[in-house]
């Protein structure tokens, strides 16, 4: 063991932590399960926690009678077969239109990871730091949409109201979709109510459309291109500081591909595939809905990160020097290694912090590693990326010493990493988050040595 | 993937990719050194890089090509790697105008972060896109002699052209460093001998303000 899985063993040593509670800050508890895949948390499986039938009845307001244990949701079919959703009851997202069954076939029992989110979101208030702490172990994925959209501050707690802020999000995205001037078709000079400035950021958006995630049909289907040019072309007007910075197309991928996700396990209880076809597929209003999710999601995202995409991207150019200083202090070997062949970080963390690490992970594992960032909070993506970046090189590190030749290297950093990746799971991701978190405690106190 | 028979060479050169985003710059890297094309590139954020050897002269010439991201936000961290190249690859889109246009940009780029005696290629890139060409052949013919720039048209779909303008430029800067250097060797009797490397990041320092 050598670099930083040496000094991250040297400084934690993670089973004798094991009485560690589940009510600390998240992603403690994770940090404190380094290597054990999905150990069950104090809480998964108890069916006498602080859980409130009262209020949870009222929530499933049409129903004739409510019972007061069964788990039945608004968001998900019932656990078990016995009883078929009312179809009165209001759902979300909102009930398939006639192209696909009146009731969905039910989902098995619920998993207890599923449960254990089932009981969060179900509160009539759903409490953000508890739904934080169970996100940053990674979402259900039938659960992750919702997650997401609570997380990043675009869906409201208060189960009552939820439905309603929704709508009028909703509303306010296709209005402003409708005002922008943006056709369906054409190239940018096929916009004439557009200003010159909004033509040079369409034809980027453009030229990056056909060339976003290439490797799933998915993302090539017309009424997904369509889909993220509205939602790329609308986010850049509206944020003329950053406009449209390359990249953003790859950041789209995440949302889209969750949001897909939820709609076919809750509707179909089938996962999604990269080859979906998503006019066959996905209802009309429920594809409406994903985009302008994906955009008030996006939106949230960048919030806590436009100075990565301002002119000359400082707050960029900051993470991936934070990420050398703190490869430099961990890893001393890979940092001396990558120096004297002539390897600086920004030729390739440069792209790591554009892109969030969308480009080295197949979408499937960037959706359950941006579970983590996004439970983070505002600085998930800000603070806490960096030190996933710098786990993510210590979990090559002797691989990336083993390499002596310059452009193998150049390679390996750039894109040759995403072939190690492919099969990575759970429990990779899992562990490289603890050590990211770990790292993080480390060096956080000391950020003024850092910079 | 990376050849060992590359090791072997008697000059390194690094050469810069620009141009505007979408010309097919990485397209003409892939092309080059590994014979691949493909349609749904990913677009490049930051930089890129690839090696390949080539035969000018009874050399081996190593280029060294550094494939930057075309659009403009990114020209404070691409323009960086423009030190020490001696050559560049200009790319335009022979179908979009709008990508010709922005030639001279470009090439302000170069006069203010490129060595003063870069080796400048203007590359008409997607010429078998012939039914949506917008640059004419001699305007863009034109506009390399007026400002002292080698020309070519290419495609790196069909292969038109690619070898050839590496090879070109590559022999060009070959060129130009043996009667550099043959002048350097009657002022000091000494010079590069061949075997050499010419680590070219560890290159003259920067001259800035010379024309290209
Ligand atoms: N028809 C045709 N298409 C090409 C050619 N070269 C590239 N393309 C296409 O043009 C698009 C952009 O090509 P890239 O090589 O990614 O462009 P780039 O200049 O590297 O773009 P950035 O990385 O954004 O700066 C891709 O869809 C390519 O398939 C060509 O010679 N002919
Ligand atoms: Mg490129």
């Amino acid at each position: 063991m050598s670099g930083l899985q040496g000094f991250l063993g040297k400084l934690s040593d993670p089973s004798s932590n094991s009485d560690s509670t589940n009510s600390a800050a998240p992603g403690r508890s994770a940090a404190h399960n380094v290597g054990i895949k999905k150990k069950p948390i104090k809480g998964w499986d108890d069916d006498d926690d602080d859980d409130d039938d009262g209020l949870r009845g009222e929530r499933i307001t049409q129903t004739a009678t409510t019972t007061t244990t069964t788990t039945a949701t608004t968001s998900r079919p019932p656990p078990s077969s016995s009883s078929p959703q009312p179809s009165s009851v209001p759902s979300f997202p909102p009930a398939p239109t006639s192209q696909t069954p009146p009731s969905p076939p039910p989902r098995g029992p619920l998993s207890p990871l599923e449960a254990k989110f089932s009981k969060i979101l179900d509160e009539p208030n759903v409490n953000l730091e508890s739904l934080k702490a169970a996100a940053w172990c990674g979402c259900p994925e039938s659960d992750r949409g919702e997650v997401w959209r609570l997380l990043l501050g675009y869906s409201p707690t208060n189960r009552g109201r939820r439905e309603t802020v929704l709508e009028r999000k909703r509303g306010e995205y296709w209005k402003a979709i409708e005002g922008c001037g943006l056709g369906s078709g054409g190239d940018e000079h096929d916009h004439p109510g557009i200003t010159k400035t909004e033509q040079v950021l369409l034809r980027q958006i453009l030229v990056d459309l056909p060339r976003t995630a290439p490797s799933i049909p998915l993302f090539h289907h017309p009424s997904i291109q369509l889909l993220l040019k509205r939602v790329l072309y609308l986010w850049s007007i509206r944020n003329p500081a950053c406009s449209y910075v390359q990249g953003l197309n790859d950041l789209c991928c995440p949302f889209v591909w969750s949001f897909l996700s939820e709609h076919t396990l809750s509707a179909q209880s089938k996962p999604i595939t990269k080859g979906i076809d998503v006019t066959k597929e996905i209802p009309t209003t429920t594809l409406q809905h994903i985009e302008s999710d994906t955009y008030w999601c996006l939106t949230g995202l960048l919030n806590s990160i436009q100075d990565h995409y301002t002119p000359n991207q400082p707050g960029l150019q900051k993470q991936v020097y934070t990420l050398s200083k703190i490869v430099e202090r961990t890893d001393a070997n890979l940092s001396q290694h990558l120096t004297s062949h002539g390897v600086e970080f920004i030729q390739f963390a440069f792209k790591w912090c554009n892109c969030l690490l969308v480009r080295e992970f197949d979408v499937s594992v960037i959706c359950r590693l941006w579970d983590t960032h996004i439970s983070e909070g505002s600085e998930g993506f800000s603070v806490f990326h960096v030190y996933t970046c710098a786990a993510l090189l210590g979990k090559f590190s002797e691989e990336v010493q083993g390499i002596h030749d310059f452009g193998d290297l150049f390679q390996f950093l750039q894109g040759g990493m995403k072939e190690k990746t492919e099969a990575w799971g759970e429990e990779e991701v899992a562990v490289l988050c603890s050590q990211a978190f770990v790292l993080k405690s480390l060096f956080q106190n000391s950020q003024a040595h850092l910079t | 993937m990376a050849t060992r028979v590359d090791e072997e060479y008697d000059y390194l050169f690094k050469v810069v990719l620009i141009g505007d985003s979408g010309v097919g710059k990485s397209n003409l890297l892939s092309r080059f050194t590994r014979n691949e094309f493909n349609l749904e590139s990913k677009s490049t954020i930051g930089v890129e890089f690839a090696t390949k050897s080539i035969q000018a002269e009874g050399k081996t010439i190593k280029a060294q090509i550094w494939d930057t991201a075309g659009q403009e936000r990114y020209r404070a961290i691409t323009s960086a790697y423009y030190r020490g190249a001696v050559g560049a690859l200009l790319v335009y889109d022979i179908s979009k105008h709008g990508t010709f246009d922005n030639v001279e940009r470009w090439l302000k780029e170069l006069r203010d972060h490129a060595e003063a005696n870069i080796v400048v290629m203007l590359v008409g890139n997607k010429s078998d896109l012939k039914q949506f060409k917008a640059v004419e052949t001699d305007e863009a013919m034109g506009f390399a002699e007026q400002h002292n720039l080698a020309f070519i048209e290419t495609s790196a779909l069909d292969s038109t052209g690619v070898d050839t303008a590496f090879q070109r430029i590559l022999t060009e800067i070959y060129r130009l460093m043996s009667r550099r250097n043959l002048a350097a060797d009657e002022a000091q009797a000494g010079g590069i001998k061949a075997g050499t490397t010419i680590d070219l990041n560890k290159g003259t320092g920067e001259k800035k303000g010379g024309c290209c």
